[in-house]
């Protein structure tokens, strides 16, 4: 389901360390790993490249914040083999003549694979079914309402079940809307103190817990979008431990900055779901460590500079961060020591694949090449001009970060460096 | 050229920053002598720009006459009848204004937020006039002065703040600055408008009105309709809201001062005996606005300039 580009494969050579240590050089002939030699004296780190399953390519409909090509060649940058993209652009990813020639486009420009999420309902409005079947035939990498949560029930239990014919996870944004409506931030502290409507943790986590019952009752997988709440964290974990085929992700800003940022009313710093409080981060941090949320996602946002350049209040939710996830994550979770390079790696890569049934990158001999190469020791400052993204909407602009993608390899092909 | 000054919120201040503004207010106020605030040449030849894309009375009439009364020259631009109703973004009409080089842009806007926009896009000293439900720094300062003028202390002095405290950006300033001179505040008024999560305010809260006798001022908050409609159910009704929470002269002490930002709804949130009672604070208020607001342009335009060195202009 994955749109790949049937490009033409030299032979390539990289040389690193692996996240254990041992030096290797790699040889890649034919799109496929040829050769693991124990030698070379690169001090950059060798890995199986990541695979984000939240990107939003804005495309058909927004071509003037995102398209195929500049989102894929973002995503190469930011050291990604596939992405999956999301439905909710104008029109909706509802129909298999939308997709399709969404696919046909993506071979066309994608500069890496691409997947293309369906939604559950017709034009993303919870009311009637889409086409499950047929769009699961025609190659959809799920299915979801992403931006959207499923507000009735009924429809989601619907999904649930005729999704088995698929095979393919629903994946849900979790947001109990009258309990968020008019929210423009984490109820908290700091949301009371700003003035700016709250949107509690609680409109997540009760429909998180919603969600994971239905999903128990009907036995079927569920994979939780862009987790934000320490009491969706637990229903999540319960419902695991209940043997509930439920996955989850978090996003780089949820896991490296609290409401407390909000202070300098910046924009950048506001999307869906609301940054959360320290304690919540710390919650979501330990998930993603001890496994129970085995994926990072992006959620890459793009918007118009014109879009976010308007009061905090007047702007539109979303942020960028295919170019600057690695990096941001390293400099804030590997570096402090919270969680380990391998882990980090993992949940970037192996973790996500898993989730949404892809083929796992590996580092081994025989499989398709997709591979990361990361120097851990270059600072460098995140600017507006060397983002490959249309857009710019990052809470990272003008920070300094330590780790840096060096080249990227998607599907056989140097796509990157 | 240095960077200019703002004054976007009370977070921004310390209390240093509120008795030298109050300590200016204080020389430019004319009342001891019985005349209203003498004019100044401190800002001759500057402009100071008022923007309102909200409606305002008090707020817009005062900011006006301050910085005439310093000599700047004045432009107030109305969100309505401007290009805004063409659809031109605040940036845009921002930077259209910073073209004539303004001293100071004074606004008022319904988002959070947009101060600081104006303050990005512009090189003029901006001055939040109110932005949403998040902060009005100059109503609080005057209240402050108001305050300060009835009872000459701040410390130990107890505040009651009635009302929707939850969209309030009065009582959001100004619990900030009562907590920064040693005021002790408590919120006063239905659960859902003064919600526990207002706790991380830092004051004490109540949902029964009983609890402003033992306030030295009693501040009442306006209450909009908006929270009243259909819907919204943050109140059931107007009418169980002032029978519940109506400030009346059977729920006060004698000798209690109360104060009000205006616009009042008499008769809904303030009994109209109340507010034209000898405690109240009201026209106080209005009156100390204009020599705050002056005394907040004199403070980010011409810092460090004594008020009594200048020579009052004949």
């Amino acid at each position: 389901m994955l749109v790949c580009r049937n490009g033409r494969s030299d032979s390539l050579t990289l040389e690193g360390r692996l996240a254990a240590g041992r030096s290797v050089t790699v040889t890649v002939r034919d799109g496929v790993i040829a050769q693991i030699e124990a030698r070379g004296s690169s001090e950059a780190v060798l890995a199986p490249a990541f695979v984000d399953p939240h990107v939003h390519l804005r495309t058909p409909g927004r071509e003037d914040e995102e398209t195929i090509a500049s989102g894929t060649a973002a995503a190469a940058a930011g050291g990604y083999c596939a992405i999956l993209a999301m439905p909710n652009t104008d029109p909706v990813v509802d129909s298999a003549t939308v997709l399709a020639s969404l696919q046909e486009t993506a071979r066309r420009e994608g500069l890496i694979p691409v997947g293309f999420m369906a939604s559950i309902s017709k034009g993303l409005e919870g009311e009637e079914l889409t086409e499950l079947g047929e769009l699961g035939d025609a190659g959809a990498a799920a299915f979801t309402d992403d931006g959207r949560p499923v507000v009735s029930a009924a429809l989601l239990r619907r999904a649930l079940q005729y999704a088995e014919l698929t095979g393919r996870p629903l994946a849900l944004h979790c947001e109990e809307p009258t309990l968020s409506r008019a929210g423009h931030m984490r109820e908290g502290a700091v949301s009371a103190e700003l003035g700016l409507g709250g949107w509690p943790a609680l409109a997540e986590s009760v429909m998180v817990e919603r969600d994971l019952a239905l999903a128990a009752h009907e036995e079927r997988p569920l994979h939780l979008m862009h987790l934000s709440a320490g009491a969706s964290v637990e229903a999540l974990e319960r419902a695991q431990a209940a043997g509930v085929a439920a996955t989850a992700e978090v996003t780089p800003h949820h896991l490296v900055l609290t409401d407390e940022a909000i202070r300098s009313l910046d924009p950048n710093l506001k999307m869906n779901p609301p940054l959360s409080t320290a304690s919540d981060r710390d919650v979501l941090v330990e998930a993603l460590r001890s496994g129970t949320i085995a994926c990072v996602a992006t959620d890459h946002a793009p918007h118009s500079r014109e879009e976010k350049d308007v009061p905090f209040e007047a702007a539109p939710f979303g942020v960028t961060g295919l170019e600057t996830s690695f990096a941001a994550l390293y400099t804030y979770l590997v570096e402090p020591g919270l969680i380990s390079l391998e882990t980090l790696l993992e949940r970037m890569s192996a973790g996500p694949a898993r989730a949404f049934g892809l083929p796992e990158p590996r580092l081994e001999v025989g499989a398709r090449a997709n591979l990361v190469l990361l120097d851990l020791e270059e600072e460098w400052t995140v600017r507006e001009e060397e983002f490959r993204s249309r857009s710019a909407n990052s809470w990272l602009l003008g920070q300094k970060l330590r780790g840096r993608v060096l080249q990227t390899v998607a599907d056989g092909r140097l796509v990157y460096g | 050229m240095p960077e200019p000054r703002h004054l976007l919120s009370i977070a921004d201040l310390g209390r240093d920053d509120v008795e030298r503004i109050l300590e200016t207010a204080r020389a430019l106020d004319g009342v001891d002598r019985g005349e209203l605030p003498a004019k100044l040449p401190t800002l001759a030849g500057r402009l100071v720009i008022t923007l309102f894309y909200e409606s305002s009375t008090r707020t817009s009439a005062s900011f006006e006459l301050a910085a005439k009364r310093l000599s700047a020259e004045t432009m107030s631009i109305r969100s309505a009848g401007s290009s805004v109703d063409k659809g031109e973004s605040l940036k845009d009409t921002v930077l259209t204004l910073a073209a004539y080089e303004p001293a100071a842009i004074v606004v008022r806007h319904p988002h959070v937020g947009a101060p600081w926009l104006v303050a990005r896009s512009s090189g003029a000293a901006v001055v939040n006039a109110g932005d949403g439900t998040h902060q009005h720094p100059t109503q609080a300062l005057l209240d402050l002065y108001t305050i300060q003028r009835a009872f000459g202390r701040f410390d130990g002095l107890h505040v009651a703040i009635v009302g929707d405290v939850l969209h309030s950006r009065v009582a959001r300033s100004l619990i900030q600055a009562l907590g920064l001179v040693g005021a002790d505040v408590t919120l006063v008024g239905p659960p859902t408008l003064v919600p526990r999560s207002l706790e991380a305010l830092g004051c004490e809260r109540s949902s029964e009105i009983s609890a402003i006798e033992s306030a030295d001022v009693v501040y009442v908050l306006r209450m909009q309709r908006e929270r009243i409609l259909a819907g919204a159910n943050y109140v059931p009704s107007l009418r169980e809201y002032t029978a519940r929470w109506g400030v009346t002269p059977e729920r006060l002490r004698p000798g209690q001062k109360v104060m009000h930002p205006g616009p009042m709804n008499r008769g809904v949130e303030l009994d109209s005996r109340v507010a034209d009672s000898k405690d109240s604070l009201v026209v106080q208020q209005v009156r100390s606005g204009l020599v705050v607001r002056m005394a907040v342009l004199h403070d980010l335009l011409a810092p460090g300039v004594r008020t009594g060195e200048i020579a009052v202009v004949a």
